[in-house]
This record gives structure tokens, sequence and C-alpha cells, in this order.
């Protein structure tokens, strides 16, 4: 009989893709539009703030700021780019700050939704990218130059030329800015879901299921959520990093003279 | 070749590395090697299957399509 009480009660309906599409605040803008803009401005008016006034003896916004560029600079760009990895830095760093920004927006209260778990944005984000590195690879070597390196694997006879240069051609010039970004994308958005899953859960157990063991157990759910809001945003600061690092790795892979 | 590969096997690491340090990227680049081959060879295949109602071509070029990504990835980053 308790069994059937839960019937008057609807369905437990999971979280899906539709949770992403979200109205337009006003006209044709969204919430993930005004969060790019809100990234923007939060990473402009704090590097602002870190280098403004500047001191040997450093304060702490602008301690803080040169910890950031410091990582980016030493552990990402000079290890990743080589001899040429200085005038890439201000780019990265940008582009760590914006990224890392937009991941945090997925657990910041209020905000709490991850701007790349729409995948058009890491895709604008990576072409980007992709027309950075190839510039640099075209201006370096020459556009033959630059093809030959991503597309012509060295001492091999012309026939099997044939079957492996398209591999490359498809791999490194037309897929590579897919994988960058959805990458980030799949992270973002598999965590975002998660949280969801957890939160929009517990809460049906709470409120909506008539079953008395439901809410008994309903705070676990909560917990979970919590747990993994702390893991998800563990994810997002790696998934910025990862994006960076790999931005300046396909960087530093263009620079390097042929191998 | 035959004056530069005891050099390479030896002590050149070190000289090596400051030459160019491996890239994590590469790891991501093989990975997309080997998958981008195995499905451009998979589709030749299979729309030569479709297109002249044969069958076996879609296996056979799945299966040149991994080699051919092996191959590639021992050439780029085995090999040189």
């Amino acid at each position: 009989m308790t069994m059937t009480a839960t019937a008057p009660a609807p369905g437990f309906e999971a979280p899906g893709v539709e949770d992403f599409n979200l109205p337009p605040v006003f006209g044709t803008v969204t919430k993930p539009v005004l969060e790019l803009v809100l990234a923007l401005i939060i990473v402009v008016v704090l590097f602002a703030v870190a280098t403004r006034r500047m001191q040997l003896v450093p304060s702490k916004g602008q301690f803080l700021g040169e910890s950031f560029h410091g990582i980016v600079r030493n552990s990402i760009a000079r290890d990743m780019i080589g001899p040429e990895f200085l005038k890439f830095v201000p780019f990265l760093t940008g582009l760590f700050a914006f990224v890392l920004v937009n991941n945090l927006f997925g657990i910041i209260p209020i905000i709490q939704f991850p701007t790349f778990s729409h995948p058009s944005v890491p895709y604008a984000l990576a072409g980007l990218v992709w027309i950075t590195y190839t510039v640099v690879g075209v201006r370096k070597h020459g556009f033959g130059g630059y093809m030959r390196i991503s597309t012509w694997p060295p001492d091999v006879p012309w026939w099997v030329r044939i079957i492996l240069t398209p591999i490359e051609f498809l791999s490194n010039i037309i897929l590579r800015p897919v994988t960058l970004s959805l990458r980030l994308f799949g992270n973002m958005f598999a965590g975002h879901l998660l949280l969801l899953v957890f939160i929009l859960g517990g809460e049906y157990m709470l409120f909506v299921a008539d079953d008395v063991a439901l809410k008994v157990f309903s705070p676990f759910a909560f917990v979970m959520g919590l747990v993994f809001t702390g893991f998800e945003a563990f994810v997002q600061v790696i998934q910025a990093y990862i994006f960076v690092m790999l931005t300046a790795s396909y960087i530093g892979t263009v620079l390097a003279d042929d191998h | 070749m035959e004056q530069e590969q005891p050099r390479e096997v030896g002590g050149a690491p070190d000289e090596k590395k400051s030459v160019r340090t491996p890239q994590p990227a590469e790891a991501w680049t093989a990975l997309s090697h080997l998958l981008t081959g195995i499905l451009l060879f998979g589709a030749i295949g299979w729309g030569v299957d479709a297109l002249f109602d044969l069958r076996g071509f879609t296996a056979g070029g799945l299966l040149v399509g991994a080699a051919a990504s092996l191959y590639l990835i021992y050439v780029r980053y085995v090999k040189s």
C-alpha cells in the first residue's frame, strides 16, 4: 500500500540538455552572454587593480596578480613554448584568467552556470586559439613550411604519404580546435549536469515525493551535491589550466624547428 | 643516420631537451591521429561499401586507418 501511495506525485524528471537552454534575459541576450561580459569586466578590473601603483614591495593585490602571472609565465609559457615565450605570456595570462572566471561561474552562488557548458562558446575560444597558432606558424615558417610541419611526415615514401598526409591534415588542421573546445565543453557540461542531478534530485525527494523514506534520505543528496561542488571547483581550475597549457603547447609545436 | 643514432641513445637526451622540450600536446595529438585515421578510412570504406553495394570495405578501412595512424605516430614521435 505504501508503494501505491507514491503514485499521485509526479515522477522525477532527470535534468537534461534542455536545462542548458536558458530563456533570453532580454532580446536575444541570454545568461551566458551576460556572464561572458561579466567575466571580461571581472578580469579587466582585477588586473587593473592588481597592477595599479606597482611597488617593489608588492601590496596584497599586486602579489596575487604577480603570482598568477608567474604561474602562466614560468610553468606554462616558458616550459611549453621555449625561447620565444615572452611575447605570448599576456595572451595566455588573459586567456587563463578569462576561462577560469567563466568556469568558476558554475559554482558561484546566484550565477551558477558555467558559460562553457554551451559548446558554441568554447568553439569561439578555440577558434581564436587556432587563428593564433596558425598565424604564428605561418609567420615563422611561411605557409608552405607551416603545412609541411603539420601535414608532411618526414622520411616516408610518397605512396605512404598519400595515406598519412590526409590523416595529419584532418587531425592537425581541422580537428585540433574541435578537440580543444570539446574537452572544455564536455567537462563543464557534465559537471553542471552532475550538480543538477544531486540538487534537483534532493529537492524532489524532499518536497515533491510522497514517500517518507525519500524525505528522510534527501539530505544525503544535498551533501553529495556539496561534495561534488567542491570537486567541480577542482575540475574547473584544472580544465582552465589544461586549456591554456595546450594552447601554449600548440604554439610551441608550430614554433619548433623541423624534428 | 648511422652517426646520429648512437648519439641519441647515449648521452644526448639533455642536449636534445635544450633544443626542444617534449610537448604535452603531442600526447593529445597522437590520440587525435589514431582516432582520425580510423574514422577517416573507416568512412571511406563505408562509402565504397554503400556506393557499390559491397561488404567488407568498412572493416578493411577501419583496419587500414588504424595501421596508418599507428605508423604515422611512429614516424612522427618515435623515429625522429
